[in-house]
C-alpha cells in the first residue's frame, strides 16, 4: 500500500519533466521521423505530401550531401586526434610543478568559455586575406600573396578545424588533468623506483589508468564533431562551393534557404544515427569500465 | 510533512496543466479573432473601415521584422511609425531587425509555429515565391488597389506570382560599382567604358597599391549578381534569364555560356581584391572600400549608399558605375528590382492595421522620406526634385536602364550561389558552372 502511493508520489514528481521530455523531445523526433517520409515546405501543415522513401533515395544520391558528409568525418577524425593528444599532453604539462603553469591551464581553458559564435567570427577576421595572420605572413616574406585560409576550398574545412582544436584544446585538458590528479602518487613513485623512465611512466602506467578518460573524452569528441554547425557556419557558411559544408549546415541550407523540409530531415535523422551510435559505444565501454 | 508534499506537488501539477490550458485557450482566442477578422476584411473598403473603427479600440501592436537595419532604412521606418502613431495612438509599431542570417530561420519557424509577426518583409527571388505558395502571406491584389499609391507596372509584374501580387513594394535598387573619385582622379583613371578597360583600369590601380572591386562572396548573393549582371549584356533581347527560369529554354543557352565566361576573365584578369569568398558582403568588402585600399566596391546600390556615407564620413567622395558593358560604345546597363517588399501574415491577428500601416510607408510622405535619404520609391514620386544629390540622380537614371536580377527557382539560384564562389575562387570552370545550373533546373 505504501510502495503504491509512493509509486504514485514518485509518478507525480516527475510528470513534469516527462512532460518536458515528451513536447520538447519525444514529439519533434517523432515529427522529425514523420517528415523524412514527406515533402514539405516548412509553412502550412496542410501541405504536407506523403511521398515515401523519395528523400532518402535524394539525400544518399545527392553529390552534396557526399561531400558534406565527408567534411564531417573529416572534422571528427582531425578535432578528436588533436584534441585528445594536445588535451593529453597540455594536462601533462600543467600537472608539473613550475612556474607559469596555473596560468596556462586558464589561458587554455578561457576560449572554451566564449561561444563558438565569437571564436569563428575572430578568427575569420584574423585569417582573411587582410586579416593579421597574413599580414604577418607578408611581413616576413613567407608568402607575397594572401593565403585564402577561408576562401580557398582546399583549405576552409581545415582552417575551421584548427579554430575548433584551439578553442576546445582547454576543454580535453581539464578532463586528462583531473584524470592525472586521480593517480595515486605512490604508483608513479613506484614505477620510478622500479626503473621506468618518463616515457615507460606515461605509456605504461598513466595512459593506461585513464583509459576511462579517454574512452570519455573521445566519444565527446566525436558526438560534438557529428553535431557541428555554428563554426563552421560562421567562417565559412559551408563554402567557398560546399568545400566546408558538413552534416549540419547542409541540413541548414535544405530546410532554410531550399525549404525542403523533408531532405533536411533525413540528414538530421542521419546525424542522430551517428551520434546514437557513438552515444552506445560510449555507454557499453563505460559500463565495460566501472 | 507528507500532506505538504503532497500539497505542493498538486500545485505543481495545476500550474502546469494551467499553462497548457492557457496557452491553448489563448490560442482558441486568436483563431476566433482572426475567423472573424478575416470574415470581416473580405474586401479591401471594408479592411480601411475597420482600420479607422480601431482608432479608438484597445491598444493593439503590430509586429513588424525586417533584416534591413543597414543604411537608412530604419529612419524611413520609424518615420513612418511616428505619423502612423500619430493618427493611431493606440496602436504600437513593434519593429525588428534580425540579422539576414537568421532572418529566414526565424521567419519560418514563427509561420509554422501560428506566431508570425503581421508585417515581414520577404526577400526577392526564390524564397519570394515559396512565401507566395506557402499559404502563410496574405494575397495583396485587391487591397493594393485601395488607398495604396499605384505601383509601378513593370514592379507589379515581377511580383506576380500565381496571379497575385502577394507583397507591397517600398523601394526599388541599382547594383553599381562604387568608385573612390579622389583616387580615380589622382592616378588620372576614367570611367571604363568597356570590360577590356576595366581590367587595364585594374592594372593601374594594381600599379599604384590598390585593389580593384571589393566584392565579398561569402555572403554567396553578390557572386550570382556579377553573373546576372553579365547576362544583361549578353542577351540583348533581355528575356533569357526569365525563360531558363520557366523552364522555357537550358540554362546551357550561349548567353549563359558567354556571361560566365566574360566573368571568369574578369577575374583572371586581377579585377577584384584577393580573398572574394571569405569576405562579407558589406562587412569586409565595404571596409576595403571605406579604408581606401579597394578604389572600387560592388555590389552598391541606395540600400547601401546611406551606411559608406556615413563610414566614409567626406574622407573621400564616391559614385557609382554600372559594370562597364562587354564592347566600348554599348549603353552600359545596370541590374535591380524590389528592394524592400513587405508581406501581411494571412493569420496576422492585426491585418487591418497592418495594412494601414503599409500605407503610411508608401504614401506621399513614405515616399518624401524615402527620396531624402536616396532610396527610390516604387510608385511616381511627385515631389520636389531639385534638391537631390548627384548620387541618388545617378541611381534613378540607372533604375531606368536596371535589368532583372531575379531567378525564381530556388535551387537554381542556390547553385548560381555557391557556383559563383567557385567561379571566384579559380576552382571552378564556367563549363562545369554551367552545368550545375542545367542539374539544379532539372531538380
Amino acid at each position: 500500500m505504501l510502495n503504491k502511493r509512493l509509486q504514485r508520489i514518485g509518478f507525480c514528481f516527475s510528470l513534469p519533466t516527462i512532460l518536458f521530455f515528451v513536447c520538447f523531445i519525444s514529439i519533434p523526433i517523432i515529427f522529425t521521423l514523420f517528415l523524412t517520409f514527406v515533402s514539405w515546405q516548412g509553412y502550412d501543415l496542410a501541405q504536407i505530401k506523403l511521398v515515401g522513401i523519395k528523400n532518402f533515395i535524394d539525400v544518399f544520391t545527392d553529390k552534396i550531401m557526399l561531400k558534406s558528409f565527408i567534411n564531417t568525418l573529416i572534422f571528427v577524425i582531425f578535432t578528436t586526434f588533436f584534441l585528445n593528444v594536445l588535451g593529453f599532453f597540455g594536462a601533462m604539462v600543467i600537472d608539473q610543478k613550475i612556474p607559469g603553469t596555473k596560468f596556462l591551464k586558464n589561458a587554455v581553458f578561457l576560449p572554451v568559455l566564449l561561444s563558438p559564435i565569437i571564436i569563428g567570427i575572430m578568427w575569420s577576421r584574423m585569417l582573411d586575406a587582410f586579416g593579421i595572420l597574413n599580414k604577418f605572413l607578408q611581413a616576413i616574406h613567407l608568402t607575397e600573396l594572401p593565403i585564402l585560409f577561408l576562401g580557398s576550398s582546399k583549405l576552409a574545412i581545415y582552417t575551421v578545424i584548427a579554430a575548433t582544436i584551439w578553442q576546445f584544446a582547454g576543454y580535453d585538458m581539464l578532463l586528462y588533468y583531473a584524470g592525472i590528479q586521480g593517480i595515486p602518487g605512490e604508483l608513479l613513485e613506484a614505477a620510478r623506483i622500479d626503473g621506468a623512465n618518463e616515457k615507460g611512466v606515461i605509456f605504461k602506467i598513466i595512459i593506461p589508468v585513464l583509459s576511462p578518460v579517454i574512452t570519455i573524452t573521445l566519444l565527446l569528441n566525436i558526438i560534438g564533431g557529428f553535431k557541428v554547425f555554428d563554426i563552421v557556419y560562421v567562417m565559412t557558411k559551408g563554402g567557398p562551393n560546399h568545400s566546408s559544408d558538413v552534416l549540419a549546415t547542409y541540413l541548414f541550407q535544405q530546410a532554410f534557404r531550399l525549404n525542403n523540409m523533408g531532405f533536411a530531415s533525413v540528414i538530421a535523422f542521419c546525424i542522430v544515427i551517428l551520434s546514437l551510435i557513438a552515444a552506445i559505444v560510449r555507454l557499453n565501454i563505460t559500463k565495460e569500465n566501472f | 510533512m507528507k500532506k505538504v508534499l503532497v500539497l505542493i506537488l498538486a500545485l505543481i501539477i495545476v500550474g502546469t496543466f494551467g499553462i497548457f490550458i492557457g496557452c491553448k485557450s489563448t490560442t482558441t482566442t486568436t483563431t476566433a479573432v482572426e475567423t472573424t477578422a478575416a470574415a470581416e476584411t473580405t474586401t479591401a473598403a471594408e479592411t480601411t473601415a475597420a482600420a479607422e473603427t480601431t482608432t479608438a479600440a484597445e491598444p493593439i501592436t503590430i509586429e513588424f521584422w525586417s533584416w534591413n537595419n543597414e543604411g537608412a532604412y530604419p529612419k524611413v521606418h520609424e518615420d513612418a511609425e511616428k505619423r502612423f502613431m500619430a493618427k493611431y495612438p493606440n496602436v504600437t509599431i513593434k519593429r525588428e531587425y534580425i540579422s539576414y542570417a537568421d532572418y529566414l530561420v526565424k521567419l519560418k519557424a514563427a509561420l509554422s509555429g501560428g506566431q508570425a509577426p503581421d508585417i515581414f518583409q520577404t526577400p526577392w527571388a526564390g524564397e519570394y515565391t515559396d512565401f507566395a505558395r506557402s499559404g502563410a502571406a496574405e494575397p495583396m491584389t485587391d487591397y493594393l488597389k485601395k488607398d495604396f499609391p499605384a505601383f509601378f507596372e513593370n514592379v507589379m509584374k515581377a511580383i506576380t506570382v500565381d496571379g497575385q501580387v502577394w507583397a507591397v513594394p517600398l523601394d526599388l535598387n541599382t547594383l553599381q560599382i562604387a568608385y573612390n573619385v579622389n583616387k580615380f582622379k589622382e592616378l588620372g583613371l576614367e570611367v571604363p567604358k568597356s570590360q577590356d578597360e576595366l581590367i587595364t583600369l585594374a592594372g593601374k590601380l594594381k600599379d599604384a597599391g590598390l585593389f580593384g572591386i571589393a566584392q565579398g562572396t561569402k555572403d554567396l548573393w553578390t557572386g550570382a549578381d556579377t553573373f546576372f549582371a553579365e547576362i544583361a549584356y549578353t542577351d540583348p533581347t533581355h528575356t533569357k534569364m526569365a525563360e531558363a527560369d520557366e523552364g522555357k529554354i537550358g540554362w546551357d543557352d550561349p548567353v549563359f555560356v558567354d556571361a560566365i565566361k566574360a566573368v571568369d576573365k574578369l577575374i583572371k584578369g586581377g579585377v577584384y581584391a584577393p580573398g572574394a569568398n571569405s569576405m562579407d558582403a558589406f562587412v569586409g568588402a565595404e571596409d576595403l572600400f571605406v579604408q581606401q585600399k579597394s578604389a572600387m566596391f560592388y555590389p552598391v546600390g541606395n540600400f547601401v549608399t546611406g551606411g559608406i556615407t556615413e563610414k566614409v564620413a567626406g574622407a573621400f567622395e564616391y559614385d557609382l558605375f554600372p559594370l562597364p558593358p562587354l564592347k566600348a560604345g554599348d549603353q552600359a546597363l545596370s541590374t535591380g528590382g524590389v528592394a524592400e517588399m513587405f508581406c501581411v501574415s494571412k493569420n496576422g491577428k492585426n491585418k487591418e492595421m497592418a495594412l494601414e500601416f503599409l500605407r503610411f510607408l508608401t504614401n506621399d510622405d513614405g515616399k518624401a522620406i524615402l527620396v531624402a535619404n536616396d532610396f527610390i520609391p516604387s510608385s511616381d514620386y511627385k515631389g520636389d526634385m531639385s534638391k537631390l544629390s548627384p548620387l541618388y540622380k545617378n541611381m534613378l537614371d540607372a533604375q531606368s536602364k536596371t535589368q532583372s536580377r531575379v531567378i525564381y527557382n530556388t535551387k537554381v539560384y542556390q547553385a548560381a550561389m555557391s557556383g559563383m564562389q567557385g567561379i571566384f575562387g579559380q576552382e571552378l570552370k564556367p563549363e562545369d558552372f554551367i552545368k550545375s545550373l542545367v542539374e539544379a533546373a532539372k531538380g
